[in-house]
């Protein structure tokens, strides 16, 4: 401290350092003050002034002035009293700017705008730049409209509307904005996004599906008393929608595809990858080995291992299920050749199974009103009971009155039973159409369960708006109507099952009836006069007597008035609009892809391959929740439910504020400001340190020829050495460190104080960065000094034979030798040789 | 402080000006000094000579410690200079004169700026002290040079110019580290000239390092032969060049015949 309050060079190189960190700190910031009202003008030259333009559209400069004039001419109708400017052409761009009249600046207006402005030749898009402004951004997209509404009861603000995936949020004043901002960032603080994470490897089959049930599973525990799911809905992103979308036609597409259950022949082994060839139908040669491969053979391709009993998967990737003849598969060599028989195969077609039962569904309900002759056909079963009751009545009284005593009498006799033989076939006939149409319902009602297993598992195709709601609507339908079909059909079965065993026994009678009628009539011929025998007669009239009993028995009233109920139910049928489910049937059958397994096999191909990278960034799960629920529990639920530890929950913000574009702009342009002044630091530094330091750091490198003392081992006395004696230290070394001390302490503090009071600013760089890369700066220059500055030894050499301080040395030799810099305009004061 | 005394010649118990003990100085590895003792008395002219490398400039340079010596003492006017702290270093410098090889001259400024350089830094008044440097450049000739910067001299008046650099702080001892030996011979003559006037004028103690034999033969009162970093032979001209001892000053009687 002596040596700095005397009038020493150590002095001077004290001054010189506040002279320069000072001087560097002002230039530093002077320039980047200019270089900022320069961008700042730049801006408002760009922008306009605060609230000027609400409107930046982006117009090719080609169309331009079209452009200009379609905007002219629907601010003419729409938004008249609003002004229209064009700015600046930049890459083939020119910006045009809209101001709209106050009366527009409304959430109608601002929400029309797309409609207004979508017709614009030449248009690239337009963003709304309307000030005083805050925006929501990053939240999902399906969380916009709550965010909406919550920005909107926010003191302050005029009105909040989507823009693009974010929020914009106006306000009513400039002044409002930093108390907004904070109401807005405690609202966002009010949610968060849980995403689930997956260790690698671990797949989602679906993660929008699970992502809804999670959703569910988590809802009301744990603090948890909002949430959404908005995995599909991450900020609206066309990307995200589209691989949902993709994914889910993936799927459809593997359960709509044939199956192909691949057995391998004894001794054979398959891999995945594998092509097997089967003979198609319409192939006009035989598959054998050896054999070249043709176009009318089907191709498996064998995908996965997960068959049972060695068992292997295969998707048809030529040729459709329909097509092959025989189970048969060989394997395809090169050159499309056949190889040998490795395999047998069995093919499900789903596809072909959802057009026979929708087929078979439509004919049935079109032959539903057929149903209305059931009603006749049973009234003919009774009409025909009651003929072949008073018949069989006629003939008992026959039998068991004057007998078959005469030639008329068994001429009656037998014409009774042919006349019951007609009647008796009429029934049977009814009843086996009765039958028929009782198959025909169960057929019916089997058809339209599968239609609806169909509907509800959603094997036809993801629909959307209109016909998405008919199908519900024809789900609902088939229910009510096979349920309907049910019991009519039951009804019918016992009516059959009724009649069934008394036509058996009428039948038995009237056979057996004919033959001894027959018989009699034989004996009466050959006996003529004689009665027929009585065994004979006795026999015919038992099973008369039988026949009638059993007739009897058969409770036709009873069964008549439940055959009514019957009929009316049918009747009900009719309001059922089944003309209306023929034509949903339809338009869903209509509605499946017309794809043969082929083209299905390659599109999964090619599926596969787009979403080959893709699945890991879609295999997020994304739960928008709200905040200060208890953060285990939600992750012990969310591994439950994955059934593994690895998987990670994380919370995100929910949203962010940001300001409006000027704002913005502002902020950049203070970064900008802050970066040139950063870098305007660096070059005063490297300047400065050229200039000045690099005469002084090369003087240090003959520090004992400046600064001479009595080598360790004279040393008789000295402070110094006594204190860096206790810290174990020799002077030499101390003598041998304090260039480098010098340097690396004076570049550090330079930098750091210059950078610090010019408010330089360099993202993500504090001052410790810039502490440190002084101090490498310092020791660079003092490695490099003898570089830059030519030190003059033999001058130094010579100043000190004649006895001259280091002082003396560096005022009048060394720094007047160097290059002008401040230390030498500062040293020319204390120089006396001028 | 320990003191050093010597006999003279007359009997009388005179003490040497400059007294050097066991002086060794290396650099690296190599031994360039190898315990140098040697003595001047007041007024006395001692010429080194020696080969090339044998150490002669390092222990001149290492008496006004331009070189730190790693061992021995070295005593002027019976103080240690080995163990003055800087300051005292600093004024003792003052009262030793230097005369360079490479004349050492600064550049930027003239003549009489050079020579009263030091006197300046002293604190000596200007006109004092260009009053002293003008004498002294008179001395070597040059007192009509004053003005000129020492790119617009030859070489032998820029080494007149450093020679009257050290004449003008009025020295006890001056040392001479081979001022000639950068000349090209046509200058060599002049400084020498101005050297033996300097000797004869006997105001000053000097210890000179040159390779000129003739010099060295008719101004020196001692001449030293250094070899290997060691003394030789010690003698009178007379006793070196006439009857030499060593092998070194063989050569030299023989390069005076010659």
């Amino acid at each position: 401290m002596l040596s700095i309050s005397r009038d020493t060079f150590l002095k001077d190189l004290l001054i010189w350092f506040l002279l320069s960190v000072i001087l560097a700190s002002l230039f530093a910031a002077g320039v980047s003050e200019v270089a900022d009202n320069y961008f700042s003008q730049a801006v408002a030259g760009l922008m306009g002034e605060v609230g000027e333009y609400d409107l930046l559209f982006q117009v090719r400069t080609d169309l331009q002035d079209v452009a200009v004039s379609q905007i002219k001419k629907v601010i003419k109708e729409k938004l008249p009293g609003s002004i229209v400017k064009k700015g600046v052409n930049v890459a083939g761009k020119t910006a045009v700017f809209v101001g709209l009249d106050a009366r527009y600046r409304t959430k109608d207006v601002y929400s029309d705008l797309d409609l207004y402005f979508q017709d614009i030749t030449g248009n690239v898009g337009f963003t709304i730049m309307t000030e005083p402004r805050l925006t929501l951004s990053g939240m999902p997209g399906r969380v916009i409209d709550l965010f909406i509404r919550e920005a909107e009861a926010v003191p302050g603000v005029k009105f909040a509307f989507k823009d693009g995936g974010r929020v914009a949020v106006l306000l009513e004043s400039i002044r409002d904005r930093e108390r907004v901002q904070k109401d807005l960032r405690r609202i966002i603080d009010q949610y968060e996004i849980l995403e689930v994470t997956f260790p690698s490897g671990f797949e989602v089959e679906n993660p929008v599906e699970a992502g809804r049930a999670l959703a569910q599973l988590l809802a009301g525990k744990d603090g948890i008393s909002y949430i959404r799911d908005v995995t599909a809905g991450e900020s609206a992103s066309d990307e995200q929608a589209l691989l949902i979308t993709i994914s889910e036609i993936k799927r459809f597409l593997l359960s709509y595809a044939g199956q192909v259950e691949i057995t391998p022949a004894a001794g054979s082994r398959l891999l995945e990858g594998d092509l097997l060839a089967l003979e198609g139908r319409e192939s006009n040669r035989a598959l054998r080995a050896g054999g070249a491969l043709g176009a009318e053979d089907v191709i498996v391709k064998v995908t996965s291992d997960q068959g049972r009993n060695g068992k292997k998967q295969g998707l048809i990737i030529q040729g459709d299920a329909s097509q092959i003849s025989e189970s048969r598969a060989f394997l395809v060599e090169e050159k499309n050749k056949v190889g040998r028989e490795a395999a047998t195969v069995v093919v499900n077609s789903p596809k072909d199974k959802l057009d026979k039962t929708l087929t078979d569904s439509i004919e049935l309900l079109q032959r539903l009103h057929g149903l209305e002759d059931i009603s006749v056909e049973g009234g003919g079963v009774f009409t025909a009971a009651k003929t072949l009751q008073a018949a069989l009545r006629d003939a008992d009284q026959l039998l068991s009155g004057s007998g078959l005593s005469g030639a008329r009498e068994v001429a009656e006799f037998s014409h009774l039973i042919e006349g019951i033989g007609g009647q008796l076939q009429t029934m049977a006939d009814t009843l086996a159409r009765l039958s028929y149409f009782e198959n025909r319902l169960n057929d019916a009602i089997a058809g339209l369960e599968g239609a609806q297993v169909l509907t509800r598992l959603g094997l036809i195709p993801p629909l959307q708006g209109d016909l998405a709601r008919k199908v519900q609507v024809l789900d609902g339908e088939l229910g009510r109507l096979a349920e309907k079909l049910r019991v009519r059909a039951r009804i019918l079965d016992d009516f059959i099952n009724d009649f069934n065993p008394l036509v058996q026994t009428l039948l038995s009678w009237k056979a057996r009836s004919m033959e001894l009628a027959a018989q009699v009539d034989t004996i009466q011929k050959a006996l003529t006069g004689q009665s027929p025998t009585g065994n004979v007669l006795a026999e015919l009239s038992g099973l008369t007597a039988e026949s009638l009993a059993r007739m009897e028995e058969l409770d036709l009233e009873g069964l008549e008035k439940e055959y009514a109920g019957f009929i009316t139910g049918l009747e009900e049928l009719k309001s059922i609009n089944a003309a209306g489910i023929v034509d949903e049937l339809k338009t869903v059958k209509s509605s499946l892809p017309k794809l043969r397994d082929e083209e299905i096999g390659r599109a999964i191909s090619w599926l596969d391959n787009y979403l080959g990278g893709e699945t890991r960034s879609r295999s997020k799960i994304r739960l928008f929740v709200n905040s200060g629920y208890r953060r285990e529990g939600p992750l012990q639920t969310v591994r439950g439910f994955f059934g593994s530890n690895q998987v990670g929950l994380h919370a995100l913000p929910a949203a962010e504020v940001e300001s409006d574009v000027r704002n913005e702009l502002t902020q950049l342009l203070q970064e900008v400001k802050g970066v040139i002044a950063a870098i305007t630091v660096i070059i005063l530094g490297v300047l400065f340190f050229l200039l000045d330091q690099t005469p002084v750091m090369a003087v240090f490198h003959y520090l004992d020829l400046v600064a001479p003392h009595p080598t360790e081992c004279r040393r008789e006395a000295g402070v110094f050495h006594d204190i860096w004696a206790k810290f174990g230290l020799r002077e030499n070394l101390w003598r041998r460190l304090l260039p480098w001390l010098y340097s690396l302490v004076l570049g550090s503090l330079w930098s750091w104080l210059t950078f610090l009071f010019s408010g330089a600013q360099i993202p993500y760089v504090n001052g410790a960065y810039f502490l440190f890369a002084g101090g490498l700066l310092g020791l660079f220059f003092f490695m490099t000094a003898n570089r830059f500055h030519q030190l003059n030894l033999d001058e130094v050499i010579a100043g000190t034979s004649l006895g001259l301080s280091f002082t003396v040395i560096m005022r009048e030799i060394v720094i007047p030798a160097g290059r002008p810099g401040l230390l030498q305009f500062l040293n020319r004061r204390k120089m006396v040789m001028k | 402080m320990r003191t050093v005394e010597m006999a003279s010649d007359t009997g009388s118990t005179v003490s040497p000006i400059l007294k050097i003990e066991g002086l060794k100085k290396s650099y690296k590895r190599k031994t360039i000094l190898r315990g140098i003792d040697l003595s001047l008395l007041p007024g006395e002219t001692v010429v080194l000579m020696g080969p090339s490398g044998c150490g002669k400039s390092t222990l001149v340079r290492c008496i006004n410690r331009l070189t730190e010596p790693d061992e021995g003492r070295i005593f002027y006017e019976g103080r240690d200079l080995t163990r003055l702290p800087a300051g005292e270093l600093l004024e003792t410098r003052k009262r030793i004169g230097y005369v360079f090889q490479h004349f050492n001259l600064i550049r930027r400024l003239n003549v009489l700026d050079n020579v009263v350089f030091a006197l300046r830094m002293q604190g000596m008044p200007i006109a004092e002290a260009e009053k002293a440097g003008i004498e002294a450049l008179a001395d070597v000739g040059l007192a009509d040079r004053t003005r000129d910067f020492p790119e617009e001299l030859s070489g032998g008046e820029q080494q007149r110019v450093g020679i009257a650099r050290a004449l003008a702080m009025e020295p006890a001892l001056m040392l001479w580290d081979e001022p000639t030996a950068a000349l090209d011979p046509i200058l060599v003559g002049e400084v020498l000239e101005v050297m033996e006037r300097i000797v004869r004028s006997g105001k000053t103690t000097m210890l000179i390092v040159t390779h000129e034999v003739g010099f060295a033969r008719r101004a020196a009162d001692r001449i030293i032969l250094l070899a290997g970093g060691e003394i030789v032979e010690e003698g009178t001209p007379a006793e070196v060049f006439s009857r030499p001892k060593s092998e070194i000053g063989e050569k030299y009687k023989k390069l005076l015949k010659a």
